[in-house]
């Protein structure tokens, strides 16, 4: 089922004031459309036939560039304006985090602004005041909640509005770029909020400019682009695309500043002042120089191209790929004293990288006419930014032909973050005694407890709606497919699947000394690998009995082979109102006869 | 509109809480608070009675003591006045909820007039107080139709708020026009003088006034003895105000989608 249908949905506004809209207060009231008799150049579609539909419990981001229409997209959702042809519907209660704190009274308290803001989102007042202690908590707010809102700062105004909206406990929660509201602890907290909420199985619709959070949280992506759907699927996928079609428009701006400055500097009216210095004259200070073009021009640089390994002319270039900057020169009447140059210096003006063939001992001898120079560089060491490129032809003591300060930009893109000027080539290695850990590692780390502390895990579980647990316990020495539908089976009897598994001194008092085959961290870390388990604990008594006094789950699940009377924990489980399921086992799968094979084949 | 309506019903809450925060709000930070809501209507008594008492020596005989006359008219209007001003800018100025919260947008001027009619009700008391100290009782009977008088300005005035609100979205002039219009309303209405002042075809006139025969309900069941003989005009009144209530809201459905995008 859908939670959200956005079928076809135009959305035009007007671009001219309120002032210009009706003529009269009569067509106002009449005119059967508000907007229909205006002419297509008064108006601008944010939104043109754009269809989406959200399945229950799903999560799923907008992305697109300023002005896409993704938050228009996300008020119609909201019902906050509605379309102006096509249909949206929304199943369940909506809260939309659009604007944090709107509507708060900056007079009043916050106690006092709360209670208004939750009953104005939709909840009773009774309901409020209920969730009332647990809203100031998660704002932070304890000891300001009396005070009224104008002496907040704005963190605590955001933090107010995120926690009342986020306690309205909507089925459908809409989210517009509110995660910038605090420090990092509140973000991690809203983080883990909004994880929260989909595993009690809420449908939330992002609209983002972080792309990490989308292909981190998102289950499917949209990628709107000027009013239009250009993508939808996997939130990796669609990122990856949105990321390439960014970088070619800032290819393009790039390359029409590349047109820009090029003009400038050939036409000396225009030219920046530092092109009108006298002939063969060095700006006063090279490093604090800003763009321009000077020299005698004996010889001229009549191109500059950056090209890509494939030798295309380009300005966006992916790190540590090969880049190649070619010029072309002419030279009026032939020269023998001669140097090429390149500087690449970065947005802040500092001097990343400077070389020239006089430097690199290249005696030169002869140039006449028409010549062209490439600079390879096999890899892009540099950190991701904008980058300025100085060239120059000049004589080998420096006095210049042609310089050509500071008048190209490239830009150098990269998925890592990292920060400084240059990247060098680089692999990390550890001692054995330094680890990090694999996924299936973390995953185990998050989800195998300890006994002890298994009690406040179902109490977790619990807080966050998932009502009935399910447990049940055994070896699992030799995983095989009879294990794992009968685990899908447990988990499908609640809302949450423990799984106890008996220590190794606990399967030899069981099984004999010839088993468990595989040690009990290794197998806990199996299960936990497992999509439907939640988590896994280790017991070291001979029975379960214990275990299970200490979860207090509300179902016990066993395979049917086992007769009724003989589950043990079965008192604990009925005691507390739960009851104990016995689950059909899969005929033909069972660990001893894994092993009967095995040592036949020995 | 039944749903509408029915809407309204479900939010009462939001616009009790509302209502609330209006009075707090007001006056937090002032010295006097809530005294205000008393002081206000008293130092505009007095202003006016002093006016029409010594500077223009009032002569008709039948509103005597005329503070008391004055009174009768003066607070119910600044009630109707109030109500209309801020309705006007109600939907403007709370935009920023409008365009990002999702609820019914005619609670905002909704209350803009029940804040004023709580002002109203503070005004009260002095009014009461006046009539204890001028030792003019008004008439037990007649104070059943109080509530209804009451209830026919609600209706009435908050008709007129909706429509207001809603257009003036649209043309902003309207709040301008409104404060001139509200002037001449004023005066148009036999608040500072009494009804039979008026020559015959100014009262033929002043009838046509829908708000004179509130003023001279009112004035008729707090100041004038003797039974309530308006009932008639103010039934009528009321009758037509179940019609200016749902124009109003016809007019604030109309313009409801274009809401957002406008103000």
């Amino acid at each position: 089922m859908n939670a959200i249908d956005v079928v076809d949905v135009t959305k035009v506004y007007r671009r001219y004031s309120a002032r210009r809209q009706f003529a009269t207060l009569k067509s106002a009231l009449l005119s059967r459309s508000l907007i229909h008799d205006l002419r297509p150049e008064e108006t601008f579609a944010a939104l043109d036939g754009v269809s989406f539909s959200v399945a229950a419990g799903r999560t799923y981001g907008i992305i697109g560039r300023n002005g896409s229409g993704k938050s228009t997209a996300l008020k119609l959702v909201a019902g906050i304006t509605k379309p102006t042809s096509g249909r949206v519907h929304v199943e369940g209660r909506v809260s939309a985090l659009i604007e944090l704190g709107a509507g708060f009274h900056p007079e009043i308290s916050g106690r006092e602004n709360v209670f208004i803001n939750g009953i104005m989102l939709g909840l009773s007042k009774r309901e409020v005041a209920k969730r009332f202690d647990e809203i100031v908590e998660f704002a932070e707010l304890e000891n300001f909640i009396d005070a009224p809102v104008k002496t907040y700062s704005s963190g605590m105004y955001m933090r107010l509005g995120f926690a009342v909206a986020i306690h309205v406990d909507p089925s459908v929660l809409l989210v517009d770029e509110v995660l910038a509201v605090g420090d990092e602890g509140f973000t991690h907290k809203c983080l883990d909020k909004f994880a929260e909420f989909r595993r009690r199985g809420k449908t939330i619709l992002i609209v983002t400019h972080s792309l990490g959070l989308v292909e981190k949280f998102c289950d499917e992506a949209l990628w709107l682009d000027a009013g239009k759907v250009r993508l939808i699927g996997d939130p990796k996928r669609v990122v990856d695309t949105y990321l390439s079609d960014v970088a070619q428009s800032e290819e393009q701006v790039l390359a029409a500043d590349d047109r820009r400055a090029r003009a400038a500097a050939a036409d000396p009216l225009r030219a920046p002042a530092d092109a009108t210095m006298a002939e063969g004259d060095l700006p006063a200070n090279m490093f604090r120089a800003t763009e321009g073009r000077w020299g005698s021009r004996e010889v001229e640089i009549t191109g500059v191209e950056l090209v890509d390994a494939d030798g295309q002319p380009g300005h966006v270039f992916q790190l540590g790929s090969p880049m190649a900057i070619r010029l072309t020169v002419r030279a009026a009447q032939p020269v023998s004293d001669f140097a090429f140059g390149v500087g690449i210096f970065n947005a802040e003006g500092v001097l990343c990288y400077g070389t020239n063939t006089h430097i690199e001992d290249l005696v030169s001898d002869r140039l006449a006419g028409e010549g062209r120079i490439e600079f390879h560089m096999d890899r892009l060491d540099l950190v991701e930014g904008t980058y300025k490129l100085d060239v120059a032809v000049h004589r080998s003591n420096g006095r210049p032909y042609d310089y050509h300060r500071q008048l190209y930009t490239f830009r150098v893109k990269s998925r890592v973050k990292d920060s400084g000027v240059f990247r060098p080539r680089h692999r990390w290695t550890f001692s054995p005694t330094v680890q990090f850990m694999r996924r299936g590692a973390r995953r185990a780390a998050e989800r195998v407890l300890a006994p002890e502390v298994a009690g406040a895990l179902v109490a977790r579980l619990r807080a966050e709606g998932r009502r009935r647990i399910v447990f049940t316990n055994g070896v699992f020495d030799l995983l095989h497919p009879g294990h794992v539908r009968y685990l899908e089976a447990a988990r499908q009897q609640g809302d949450a699947l423990v799984v106890g598994v008996n220590s190794d001194r606990s399967a030899r008092a069981n099984k004999g000394d010839g088993r468990p085959l595989t040690p009990e961290t290794e197998r806990a870390e199996i299960l936990a690998a497992l999509e439907w388990v939640d988590a896994v604990v280790v017991f070291d008594e001979d029975t379960p009995a214990e275990i299970v006094r200490r979860l207090q789950p509300d179902v016990l699940v066993k395979g049917a082979d086992w007769p009724e009377d003989q589950i043990v924990g079965r008192d604990t489980v009925e005691a507390r109102g739960g009851e104990v399921v016995r689950i059909p086992v899969e005929p033909g799968h069972s660990t001893s006869a894994l092993l009967e094979k095995v040592r036949a084949l020995s | 509109m039944i749903s509408n309506l029915r809407q309204l019903v479900r939010y009462r809450g939001l616009i009790q809480s509302l209502v609330a925060r209006e009075l707090k709000a007001r006056y937090r930070g002032s010295v006097l608070g809530f005294f205000w809501s008393f002081i206000n209507p008293l130092l505009l008594l007095l202003i006016y009675s002093f006016v029409f008492t010594y500077v223009l020596q009032n002569r008709s005989e039948g509103v005597q003591p005329y503070a008391v006359f004055l009174f009768c008219g003066l607070l119910p209007w600044t009630w109707f006045a109030a109500s209309l001003t801020e309705a006007a800018g109600a939907l403007i100025s709370g935009g920023n909820l409008i365009k990002k919260v999702l609820f019914p947008a005619e609670i905002l001027p909704l209350v803009s007039v029940l804040a004023n009619m709580v002002h109203f009700f503070l005004g009260l008391p002095i009014l009461v107080a006046f009539l204890v100290i001028y030792r003019h009782p008004p008439d037990a009977l007649d104070l059943v139709w109080f509530p209804v008088v009451v209830f026919v300005q609600l209706l009435f005035t908050a008709g007129l708020a909706l429509a207001l609100s809603a257009l003036a979205v649209h043309f902003r002039d309207i709040r301008d026009i409104l404060a001139n219009i509200l002037t001449f309303w004023f005066f148009a209405t036999p608040i500072i003088y009494p009804m039979e002042m008026a020559p015959s075809l100014g009262r033929r006139m002043l009838n046509l006034n829908p708000f004179t025969h509130l003023a001279v309900s009112y004035q008729e069941i707090l100041f004038y003895p003797g039974a309530f003989g308006h009932w008639k005009w103010l039934l009528a009144l009321g009758v037509a105000s179940v019609g200016l209530f749902l124009a109003g809201y016809w007019v604030f459905d109309r313009l409801r989608d274009s809401f957002a995008e406008e103000v």
